[in-house]
């Protein structure tokens, strides 16, 4: 039997590298009766905000070329009401607990934090500064390494608990803010979030999403994102968690290969609810026709 | 409760232009499926990623039903299912008509036929009193199906059949004949259900639409099939997939 379990840190190891996107799976009980959350190695949330979010007026997705357009807006509950209706199912939960938070001020990401520090059941948090569907904070957060190594650092000095970074590929050069996430603090990073991308209905003329612009996932942008890991993995110290379009397990192993640590299956929730159990599957049988003992042997091992 | 699972396809017929029904067993849901819930179609390796949702259109035994419009690819491979074909399936999912009055009032617009259909088959044969109204473009499209239980109008655009506009007018005409009180159950393209919600307005009956929009889940997960609340201050926006497809015609402003 192949060893999955994969060490990001000492103290911090998943029983096998795959996760949930945020925004792909909920906060973990939704659909708990139809994809067991038990056979992933954590669940990353919905991103949460301090306040609750109704999101973005619609339409706020569209169907492209193997991938979706979004722009759902961080549509939440907020922290207060997280805490009050999924902490009970979350605290039972056998894999990591990562939280996503999302804001649009530094203060605003510090708040929830100190919210939800407290809670042992929380093992990390992500923080996304590279949201593209909304008008203030988001993504301005990951475009500028001194705003994001400012706000990694507040972030670093809040909270003791595993902190991850989530960066987007809508930038000139994605290892700059990188590097910037791990001088102040972070312990690790993922990407990439959704790609800028559009869609107009010919017909209407209209724009297919409500804010014309929004972010694009699933198989389409895998090659983008397999780059981005590529070129960060040699410039970088802390892991990195592999997300962009993956949906089958040939594709987890094609992003460790790449550098990932572990990887976020996002897009592939709505349109395949057995992704994870087939994956799990199709790696045990890889390592075991290639004789990999120990899946974290792999991480990086692309032949350059 | 919800399952998803791979069956077989047992019947696939075309039952007018470019409309087929399409039978396949879902015994775990049979019994607890409602009328106005859909099923979720999955296909593999294609361009387009999202499932499909297709209102239930009827249950046989531990079967059940759809009736589907070849509108894009998807469909289109869908016509080509044979008997024996592996499909996977996600259902039941979202919610149900309410049934409120002893007189109901179907109105189907094209292939909105289908939940109205799962409707008529769940109402027949109880002390209700039923009028379907169904309307189509033209004769050819007009499903070769058993009769509904209850009185039947049809209308067409074109008059190629019987009565001759919009199902809305052709229901508009008979409303006063129809004694209340009654609910209205509808399920169209968007002018028509716009056009049903004015007249609920303005003669005050029951109405409950049910609504498609597009979904990239269908569980409540991905929050893409939004639609504007008419009471903002509560929750400004609902889900089809999961607050729906079914809503109250005073849930909805579709001035």
């Amino acid at each position: 039997m192949t060893d999955l379990r994969i060490k990001l840190r000492e103290d911090f190891i998943l029983r096998n590298p795959l996760l949930t996107a945020s925004g792909t799976y909920g906060y973990g009980d939704e659909i708990a009766d139809l994809v067991n959350p038990e056979l992933y190695g954590g669940i990353v949330t919905k991103s949460i905000t301090l306040k609750p979010r109704a999101g973005n007026p619609p339409p706020r997705i569209a169907e492209v070329t193997s991938g979706m357009l979004n722009s759902i807006g961080l549509a939440n509950i907020g922290v207060d009401k997280f805490l009050e209706e999924k902490a009970e199912f979350l605290a039972d939960y056998g894999g990591k607990v990562i939280v996503n938070i999302a804001g649009s001020k530094e203060d605003e990401y510090v708040k929830v934090i100190k919210k939800l520090s407290d809670r042992q059941w929380i093992a990390a948090f992500e923080i996304n500064v590279s949201c593209p569907n909304v008008t203030e904070g988001g993504i301005e957060f990951g475009k500028d390494p001194s705003i994001l190594g400012r706000l990694v650092r507040k972030l670093r000095n809040t909270t003791d608990k595993f902190l991850i970074i989530k960066l987007s590929p809508n930038v000139t050069d994605i290892r700059v803010l990188a590097l910037a996430a791990q001088e102040n603090g972070a312990d690790a990073l993922s990407m990439i979030n959704t790609v800028y991308g559009a869609a107009i209905d010919i017909y209407t003329r209209r724009p297919k999403i409500n804010t014309v612009v929004g972010g694009l996932s699933g198989p389409a942008i895998k090659p983008i994102a397999l780059a981005n890991i590529l070129k960060t993995y040699k410039e970088v110290d802390i892991p990195i968690i592999g997300i962009g379009g993956i949906s089958c397990g040939a594709d987890v192993i094609e992003f460790l290969l790449a550098g990932a640590y572990a990887v976020q299956i996002g897009t592939a929730n709505f349109y395949n609810p057995g992704i994870c159990a087939e994956a799990l599957d199709f790696i045990k049988q890889y390592c075991m026709e290639n004789k990999i003992n120990c899946l974290q042997d792999i991480i990086g091992q692309v032949k350059v | 409760m919800r399952v998803f699972k791979v069956t077989k396809v047992l019947s696939n017929r075309m039952v007018a232009t470019d409309t087929y029904l399409m039978e396949f067993a879902f015994p775990e849901i049979s019994r607890s499926a409602q009328p106005g819930q859909f099923v979720n179609f999955y296909f593999s390796g294609r361009p387009q990623l999202f499932p499909r949702p297709f209102s239930i259109a009827g249950v046989n035994g531990e079967n059940l039903s759809i009736l589907y419009k070849k509108v894009g690819c998807l469909t289109e491979i869908m016509t080509q299912w044979q008997p024996g074909q592996k499909v996977r399936v996600l259902g039941p999912l979202g919610n149900t008509f309410n049934i409120n009055h002893k007189n109901h009032v179907l109105i189907a617009g094209g292939v909105g036929l289908a939940p109205l259909l799962f409707l008529n088959q769940k109402l027949a044969g109880s002390n209700y009193k039923i009028w379907n109204f169904v309307g189509v473009r033209s004769k050819d499209q007009l499903p070769t199906l058993s009769l509904l239980s209850g009185k039947n109008y049809i209308a067409t655009e074109d008059g190629s059949a019987e009565f001759c506009g919009t199902i809305v007018d052709c229901f508009r005409n008979n409303l006063g004949a129809i004694p209340r009180p009654f609910s209205v159950y509808a399920c169209g393209p968007e002018k028509m259900l716009s056009a049903l919600w004015q007249l609920s307005r303005e003669n005050h009956f029951d109405l409950q639409l049910s609504l498609e929009k597009i979904m990239a889940c269908g569980l409540g997960i991905c929050q893409g099939c939004a639609i504007p609340y008419s009471h903002p201050s509560e929750r400004p926006l609902r889900l089809v997939c999961q607050d729906g497809p079914v809503f109250n015609a005073n849930e909805l402003d579709m001035e």
